[in-house]
């Protein structure tokens, strides 16, 4: 325990706040049901790494009898710090883009009702569909085949029209 | 300043300023979860500007003075720093608690299955 009444006071505010983290970290994992869990870790990794902050903090006069030297101890408890919150916070940033990534329940985005589409959700309206037979240029084919020979398109061409009158 | 604080004041800047984009990304799937969640990266950040002042601050006053009870001064100061950090960070883990158990909560109908 530190020296100092307001070292005491920290130290003591500083465990209860990691043991808050800590079941909050809990609550979420367990209301969540697999949502929560990757943020729910998170937030356990938080306060676990607040409570190693705290160990550390206490070991320190310990570790400086030793002889680590203070910029030593203060390595350590930076590096402490930061793993875990390296760790801890990653891990809720990684929730929070999973939560993003789902898609929102808006308007028009949900599955469709049950009944079954609506005269709206047809395909549009388009041209209608020719009548059962040849194509129009066949039937005329045929036509002036019959009236002018097999040369002026008849069954085998099909598909062309009448020639152009002479002089065009 | 040793490099071990200035990297991890840098990894936490990086981390609660991609926290905050992503708080403030939300706001198209819960208005309110994301407000909660962008507060609460914004005290986190406040927390490490803080602290790289209370760095500079404390570091200014024992070059600057010669008093007797420097040391104790030092100390009364590190530790108000200290407990008026952990304060701000249990306001922002709980902000951030808040919002992410609104969104753990609500969730999506697409999700469930439930035809609106």
């Amino acid at each position: 325990m530190s020296s100092s009444p307001l070292g005491s006071i920290s130290l003591i505010i500083g465990v209860l706040a990691a043991l808050a983290i800590l079941a909050g970290g809990i609550v979420l994992f367990v209301v969540g049901k697999g949502r929560g869990a990757l943020s729910g870790s998170g937030f356990v990794v938080l306060g676990l790494g607040t409570v190693a902050g705290t160990v550390v903090s206490l070991l320190l006069p310990r570790l400086l009898a030793f002889g680590l030297g203070t910029s030593g101890a203060s390595g350590l408890l930076g590096g402490v710090t930061l793993l875990f919150s390296l760790v801890g916070w990653g891990l809720v940033i990684a929730a929070l883009l999973k939560f993003r990534a789902e898609r929102p329940a808006g308007p028009g985005q949900g599955p469709p009702p049950p009944y079954g589409p609506g005269p709206g959700y047809g395909p549009p309206p388009g041209p209608q569909a020719p009548p059962y037979g040849p194509p129009p240029g066949q039937q005329y084919g045929q036509q002036y085949g019959q009236q002018y020979g097999p040369g002026w398109g008849g069954p085998a061409s099909g598909t062309q029209g009448p020639p152009p009158p002479p002089g065009v | 300043m040793s490099v071990v604080t200035v990297a991890t004041s840098l990894v936490q800047l990086l981390l609660f300023v991609g926290g905050l984009v992503v708080g403030i990304l939300l706001r198209g799937r819960d208005g309110k979860a994301a407000l909660l969640v962008a507060l609460g990266f914004g005290v986190q950040l406040l927390i490490v500007v803080l602290s790289i002042v209370e760095g500079f601050v404390v570091s200014a006053y024992i070059r600057s003075a010669g008093s007797e009870d420097l040391a104790s001064t030092v100390t009364t100061v590190t530790y108000g720093f200290s407990l008026l950090l952990t304060l701000l960070r249990l306001a922002g883990c709980a902000l951030i608690f808040a919002g992410l158990l609104r969104l753990v909560r609500n969730r999506p109908a697409v999700a469930t299955g439930v035809a609106r």
